[in-house]
């Protein structure tokens, strides 16, 4: 513990440096649990553990992101644990080519340009689009998109390669992508067109192929980013 | 740089940290192929409403005061 003493002088200076980012790590850990008294108790349990490692953390390095790490590990390790919930990413792959031969029906069938299409999405999509994406995209998405994280940050929040950040980002996005223009272009057909030419549609058609093939080259990743040698 | 590898490359062109020869090859492309740059065009436009329209929540009203109290329960040696 960084400091016992009676006067709280010890959290206090914890709390001049950690509370500004409760906002910010609340915002994060309901994009982990997706439930509001899960992501308060997780933040709660956050704070309790950033305070008592206070010590171990190395002056002149990245605060928030020492934060956020904590946030992280304690999702792993005790909330995770208690909720003993699978992770989903482990069936993210089977999901994908799933949803990569809705897609593709999507680029075919559509005479309306996407562009045009997505200015029909409503807010509730973009949350739902991002709540649905499986956990560790979910969670790389969030870092880069929503909290603002370079690579290398997210790389050690999440203690993953930095190659293995731009491959979730890569395939993370490109799902929310492929759902935004499913929920724009069912908006488009109930609004213009009505239910039944959505019934005509058959999804299992398209080959899925392709995609894998561009998801194994951007794994490798490393070519893509800055200081690739080092 | 080719379009399988283009299409790739647009969903982390808007990343700073992106390397600049990757983002270079990428923009001369995305001049010179009009069906990439329809897509890459949809993706920042995907981009943009996930950063403008999916905002960050504010933490509820008291959280910052009760992880306060739990902080110096810590310190007082009650938790």
């Amino acid at each position: 513990m960084s400091s016992a003493n009676s006067d709280h002088s010890g959290s206090w200076d914890f709390e001049s440096m950690a509370m500004p980012y409760v906002d910010s790590l609340y915002s994060t850990a309901l994009r982990m649990t997706r439930n509001p008294q899960d992501a308060e108790d997780l933040v709660q349990e956050t704070y309790l553990r950033a305070y008592k490692y206070y010590d171990k953390f190395e002056e002149g390095t990245n605060f928030r992101a020492w934060l956020f790490r904590i946030l992280k590990n304690t999702f792993i390790n005790e909330y995770r644990k208690r909720k003993r919930q699978p992770r989903q990413s482990d069936f993210a792959d089977i999901e994908e080519s799933q949803e990569h031969r809705v897609s593709q029906e999507s680029w075919q069938r559509t005479s309306t340009p996407e562009e045009d299409l997505l200015e029909g999405v409503l807010d509730e999509d973009v949350q739902r689009a991002l709540d649905e994406l499986p956990e560790d995209y979910r969670i790389a998405v969030t870092l880069a998109d929503l909290e603002g994280f370079a690579y290398k940050e997210i790389a050690e929040i999440l203690d993953i390669p930095v190659g293995t950040v731009m491959s979730r980002l890569y395939r993370g996005r490109k799902r929310l992508e492929e759902a935004l223009l499913r929920y724009a272009q069912r908006r488009n057909y109930l609004s213009e067109e009505g239910p039944a030419k959505m019934r005509s549609r058959d999804p299992g058609e398209a080959n899925s192929k392709d995609s894998e093939q561009s998801d194994d080259s951007v794994e490798r990743g490393k070519e893509y980013r800055h200081g690739a040698g080092g | 740089m080719n379009c399988q590898h283009f299409r790739q490359v647009r969903f982390l062109f808007i990343d700073a940290d992106l390397a600049e020869d990757i983002r270079m090859d990428f923009q001369e492309h995305w001049s010179a192929c009009p069906e990439c740059a329809r897509r890459a065009a949809l993706t920042l436009r995907m981009m943009s409403l996930l950063r403008s329209r999916c905002c960050r929540v504010m933490a509820p009203r008291g959280l910052k005061e009760r992880i306060q109290v739990r902080l110096r329960m810590l310190d007082d040696g009650e938790l």
